[in-house]
Order: structure tokens, then C-alpha cells, then sequence
């Protein structure tokens, strides 16, 4: 992926920065708010990390000025605050995705991949996702795996829909949770755990492989083989 | 209590509107008195004229009739055409009219020899030593043929002299009466003013000194003091319980926050001991990341806590189904309900809308049914109720045991309180304290039902509308 930081708080971007090298990506770094808009607009980027508070200028209005510009690069916002309210003006200025300091490498990683994937709007319309041998069908909202039909509750169907549009992709339990559930809140009960465990339990344990994977302490994968 | 010194009254607010308003009410009297004495003046005076008026028309009639001569003779009293000066008194006494016939070279033929208005067809005011001092109306008309002309005049109605001259000293005598009784108003309503201030000043001086404890005495009559001191010793109740609260959460943080501090430390010392030894060191490096989640959900708790708190939410509020959002959230808990072998049981009115919150009612049910799931005993019967009635929405969230001790009812909505004090048990004891934060946030309730045997909780929400 090549991707264009922008961030003023040198932690923060050895942290990333470091992340995205090692998983073989191409990070531009900008560390003003003008700087980032010049790069934004100079190059194509698959993803933009713009961070909410730089110096000289809100990242709030950098991102509606790039956006006012005509740039459609998916946007991810990174911020310290933490209210609803915080996250719901970032998504309004043109933020595709919001996430709040501190957080793991891997979830910002999951998230940049699944910006970088939405690219290409074809594939989220398409009518049937098929991983392996597991074809799930959009219009009619059935599920087959092998040819055989797997009964799945509404929500389990979701997070299978969910997992499937991000074939080989780490989603996390945090993306999950707010693009299945809604929640914007970190329930302290293993929730996605839990509903993962069923689901997992119609689709992969009468099979002989094994679809959907755990990544320890991050969240989930779902792969052919 | 010591009285206010005398500087401080006459120097008061109190003290100088009173005087202000009893000035500006005599000016007022008496001015609105002048006002109708001029209107009654006027009225009179228009009266004497139209009078006069009259008067010289029969005067002009008469010359016209009889000639100049013929005008004399009608004019004369006692065969004399020239008046005595000493009729003056007899005319003022029965109010007739003086008249004055004479030639142009000023000889008087008849009438009064001591009147002489101003020439022309003027109609004025003019004051005469002869005519005893008293005002006369008076105007003079050159009769017709020009060999002579005519005075006429009538004493200003003597009612209106008396009258002026009455209202000009009880004006003065007002002015001077009222001057010191405003004075003294205006110092016996600032002295009951300042006295009642000065209760609360001193309660406010005691408090600013530190002692919290003190409130301001009321002085039982209800008035407008009574209730600025009522709701100021509500205030500094108020004030007084957010302090201690805030005494306990500062202690409730500091322990929080210091556990998985010192748990952290511990762990970078055994980082340090065993570095040589990768399989240690991603099990202390895992450790450690657990306790900093401990704690970022701590901080993450209060700050939302006082994101809710602050109300500042309330603007983004929307329509939504109450209903539906108890559905789909007893939904997704259910399989933790089973898997925690706890039975739940949901019912729920249909079609519930209230204004609200969508994020934070949600982060409240969740908290509810996670604070069930952590402490109802295994085999627990919990139940989700939403039901209407009286225009509010009532969610209740219980269990048949084993309850909560009997004086928790209360104290189990404060931050940072947990019955078991060991707090051996996950949970930052925030949960509860966002429940009754987001319920009063939406106009709402939340309380503990005691008569339960298990543990209820109720949150009740006002409707659309309310």
C-alpha cells in the first residue's frame, strides 16, 4: 500500500511508520497539516492517516479541504479524543475511518487494509462472496458451504458477510463491533467472542478445513486454506 | 449579630432608590396638582372673556342705537357718567363688569376713570394699584365713526387667586415634609434590606473561611430572601455532596488507577530479570498489555461518565425505538446468557419511541445486562422487561438472586463502589454510575427495587413529548 501520514507527534509516527515498513508498505510522512494536503495532492495514495489535532491547523479542516479539492484517497482519522461526538464530526468532515489513541499496530493495520480494499466499489456490490468452498449469496442471503446449506441467525450472517468482503484481511473485534453491532463502546463481555464461536461453529466445525482463524488478542481472518 | 453601620446604609442601593422613588412621587403629585389647576385656570379665565365679549357687543348696540351720548347716560349710576372709585369694591364684591368710555384724547365720559389697557383689539391680563391689586381681563375697541372708544373689564374670579396661592405653599410645604420622611423611609427599608443580606454575607464569609457545614437562617416568612437563602443552602448542599463524592472518587481513581500501575511496574522489573528469555519475556509483555487495557478502560469509563455528566450530548439527541434497540440487544446477548448457564427472559412493549441518545442507551442496557451476567448465581433466572405507563418507559433489568445487601441500594450508583470491596472481581465499578448518568441525561431515573428478592434494576425514561 502506499500511504501518506500525517502526523506531528514523532512517537506516534516512529510507531507507525515502523509497522508499515516491516509489513513491506510505502509510508510518506508529512508532519504539518499544510505539508499533508500538498503531499495528499501531489501523489496518489491508497490511504490518508490524518491525525485530528496538528500544529497550525485542525485535522478536522484539512480533511474537508481535501475533500472540497476533490481528493477521494480513503481518509483514516487518528485521534486522542474520545467523545462521540469527536467521532461523529470527523466522519462528517469526510474521515472514512476514526480511530482513538493509544491503539495496537494490528488494529490500525486492519483497518488501513480495509480502507485500501474499498477502493474499487465493485467488489462491495457484488452479489455473491465466495471463499473456498463457502459461497455466500447477497440477494437471497443464503449460505452454502460445499453445496450444503448453513442456517445462520441475521447477525451471524452479517459478521460472515463482513469477514468474507475482507477475504485474508485481519478484522478486528473493534471493527466488528461497530460495523456489525453499532456499538461504539467496548463491552466488557466477550460479546464478539462469543457470536464468533457460533459461527464458527456452523461453518467450520462440520468441515474438514478451516475457514475463519483467530489472531490472538486482534481479531479474526477469514482465508481459503 | 452586629447592626449595620450607618455609612453602609445611607450608601446602599436600597437606601438611595427609596429616597429617589419618594422624590420623584411628591414631584409627581405635585405637578399632575398644577397640571389640573392650569386646565381649570384656562377653563375660567376662557369664560370671563366670552364674557367680555358679550359685554362690548350690547356696548357697541347701544352707541349704535342711541349714539355717544346715549352711551353715556345708559352707563350712569346716581346721575353721575364718571364712576366713584369706591363702587370698585361693590363691582369686585358682586362680580360685574368695569367699564370705560372715553374720548380719544384719553378724556373719560363715562365709567371708571382708572382703568387703561393697552390700545388696539388686544385682550390682556393687566394689574392695577387702583383696582386694589387684584388682576383684570380687560380690552379696549374703538367704537365705530372713531370719536371715542371703550374699555371693558372683569376681576380674575377671586376663587383662582386664593386657590394659586394655596397650591403654591402646600407645594412648598410637601417638598419640605417629604424631603426628610423619604430620608427616613429610604434609611429604615435599607437597614431591614442590609440585615437580611447581611445574614447571608455572613454565611457566605463562614463558608469561604471553610466551614461548609454552615447555611444561611431563614426567617420563615417565604419572601424573596427566604427563597434566594433556601436555594442558596440547596446550592451548598449540592455542593457539599458533589465535594464528597468527589473526595471518594478521587480516592476510587487513585486505587484504580494504581493497581494495574504497580502491576505494570512489576512486570517491567520482570522483563528486566528475565530478557534472556523470549518465552518469559511475551508472557510479561502480554501481562503488561492486559493492565494497560485495565486502565485505559478505566479512563475511558470516566471520561465518557463525564462526557454524559456534562450534557453536553443532549443536542445530538434523535427519535428512536426503544423497542426495537431492547430486541436486538437482548438478541446479541443472549448466546452470553447461555453460555454463563443463566437463563434470560425478555419481554418487551412494542413500538416504545422516546428522544435519546442511540450510542449511550445502548452502552446503558449493555452495562445493565453485563453487571447481571458478572453477578447473578449460575442457574440465575434474569429477565429484560420494557414496558409503558403515565407517558414514561420503564426498562427493568433483574435476576432471582442472590441480590444485593440491603443497604447497597443507593450506593451502588456511586462511582467506584463494589460490594465486594475486595474488588477481586473484573469491573471498575463505573458501569452502574454510566447507567444513572445516561438514565438522568434522558430526564430519567435509575434505581434499585428493593422489594425484589434478587437484584432489580429500573430505569425509567420520560416519552416524546413530556
Amino acid at each position: 500500500m502506499q500511504i501518506l501520514l500525517v502526523e506531528d507527534n514523532q512517537e506516534t509516527v516512529a510507531f507507525i511508520s515502523r509497522g508499515l515498513e516491516e509489513a513491506r508498505d510505502a509510508v510518506t510522512i508529512a508532519t504539518a497539516a499544510q505539508e499533508g494536503l500538498l503531499a495528499a495532492a501531489a501523489h496518489t495514495f491508497d490511504v490518508i492517516i490524518f491525525d485530528r489535532l496538528l500544529p497550525g491547523m485542525d485535522g478536522l479542516d484539512a480533511v474537508r479541504v481535501l475533500r472540497q479539492s476533490g481528493i477521494v484517497t480513503p481518509i483514516l482519522m487518528l485521534t486522542a479524543l474520545d467523545g462521540i461526538d469527536d467521532r461523529v464530526n470527523g466522519l462528517e468532515a469526510g474521515a472514512d475511518d476514526y480511530l482513538t489513541k493509544p491503539f495496537a499496530f494490528a488494529e490500525l493495520y486492519a483497518r488501513l487494509r480495509a480502507l485500501a480494499r474499498r477502493q474499487p466499489l465493485a467488489e462491495a456490490e457484488a452479489t455473491r462472496l465466495m471463499v473456498g468452498d463457502l459461497v455466500l449469496e447477497r440477494t437471497t442471503q443464503t449460505v452454502t458451504r460445499a453445496g450444503e446449506r448453513l442456517e445462520l441467525l441475521p447477525r451471524e450472517y452479517r459478521i460472515l458477510e463482513y469477514l468474507m468482503l475482507n477475504e485474508g484481511q485481519l478484522v478486528t473485534r473493534t471493527m466488528l463491533l461497530e460495523t456489525v453491532w453499532g456499538y461504539r463502546f467496548d463491552p466488557k463481555t466477550s460479546l464478539v467472542q462469543t457470536h464468533l464461536s457460533r459461527l464458527r461453529a456452523k461453518v467450520d466445525r462440520p468441515f474438514e478445513t478451516e475457514l475463519i482463524r483467530t489472531v490472538r488478542g486482534a481479531g479474526y481472518v477469514i482465508a481459503a486454506s | 449579630m452586629s447592626l449595620p453601620h450607618r455609612k453602609v446604609l445611607i450608601g446602599s442601593t436600597v437606601f438611595r432608590r427609596t429616597v429617589l422613588s419618594g422624590l420623584i412621587g411628591v414631584i409627581g403629585l405635585i405637578g399632575l396638582v398644577w397640571a389640573g389647576f392650569a386646565i381649570h385656570r384656562a377653563q375660567t379665565l376662557g369664560e370671563v372673556r366670552a364674557s367680555l365679549d358679550m359685554e362690548i357687543e350690547g356696548l357697541e348696540r347701544l352707541y349704535a342705537d342711541l349714539g355717544l351720548e346715549g352711551l353715556v347716560v345708559s352707563l350712569s349710576y346716581d346721575g353721575q357718567a364718571v364712576w366713584d372709585p369706591d363702587w370698585l369694591y361693590a363691582i369686585l364684591e358682586e362680580d360685574e363688569f368695569i367699564i370705560r368710555v372715553m374720548t380719544d384724547d384719553d378724556v373719560t365720559l363715562a365709567g371708571f376713570e382708572g382703568i387703561d389697557p393697552p390700545g388696539g383689539n388686544s385682550r390682556t391680563f393687566i394689574e392695577h394699584e387702583e383696582l386694589s391689586g387684584h388682576p383684570v381681563l380687560a380690552f379696549r375697541l374703538p367704537l365705530d365713526g372713531g370719536e371715542a372708544e371703550v374699555v371693558t373689564a372683569r376681576f380674575v374670579p377671586d376663587r383662582l387667586l386664593i386657590l394659586r396661592e394655596w397650591l403654591v405653599r402646600a407645594s412648598g410645604m410637601i417638598a419640605l415634609a417629604v424631603i426628610p420622611i423619604s430620608f427616613v423611609t429610604g434609611f429604615f427599608t435599607s437597614r431591614s434590606v442590609v440585615r437580611r443580606l447581611n445574614t447571608i454575607s455572613v454565611t457566605a464569609d463562614a463558608i469561604d473561611e471553610g466551614r461548609m457545614d454552615i447555611r444561611v437562617p431563614l426567617h420563615g416568612n417565604g419572601d424573596e430572601f427566604d427563597r434566594l437563602s433556601a436555594s442558596m443552602n440547596d446550592m451548598l448542599d449540592r455542593i457539599g455532596a458533589l465535594t464528597r463524592n468527589l473526595e471518594g472518587v478521587s480516592v476510587g481513581v487513585a486505587h484504580d488507577l494504581k493497581t494495574p500501575v504497580s502491576n505494570l511496574a512489576g512486570r517491567l522489573q520482570l522483563l528486566e530479570r528475565d530478557a534472556g528469555d523470549p518465552e518469559a519475556v511475551s508472557g510479561h509483555v502480554a501481562a503488561a498489555e492486559k493492565h494497560i487495557l485495565i486502565l485505559l478502560r478505566t479512563l475511558n469509563a470516566l471520561l465518557r461518565l463525564g462526557e454524559v455528566e456534562a450534557g453536553r450530548r443532549r443536542e445530538a439527541f434523535a427519535t428512536l425505538d426503544l423497542s426495537e434497540l431492547v430486541e436486538d440487544m437482548a438478541d446479541s446477548f443472549q448466546p452470553l446468557f447461555e453460555d454463563a448457564d443463566k437463563h434470560l427472559d425478555v419481554r418487551s412493549a412494542p413500538g416504545v419511541e422516546l428522544d435519546g441518545d442511540r450510542d449511550l442507551l445502548t452502552q446503558m442496557i449493555s452495562n445493565l445486562l453485563e453487571n447481571t451476567l458478572e453477578h447473578a448465581r449460575d442457574g440465575a433466572n434474569v429477565w429484560l422487561r420494557l414496558r409503558v405507563s403515565n407517558q414514561t418507559a420503564f426498562l427493568e433489568v433483574g435476576d432471582d438472586g442472590p441480590g444485593l445487601p440491603a443497604n447497597a441500594a443507593d450506593s451502588v450508583f456511586e462511582r467506584f463502589v463494589r460490594l465486594d470491596s475486595s474488588r477481586s472481581t473484573p469491573g471498575n465499578g463505573l458501569g452502574l454510575s454510566l447507567v444513572r448518568a445516561i438514565a438522568e441525561l434522558h430526564n430519567g431515573h435509575a434505581r434499585v427495587v428493593a422489594t425484589e428478592p434478587g437484584a432489580v434494576f429500573e430505569i425509567s425514561l420520560p416519552l416524546r413529548g413530556d
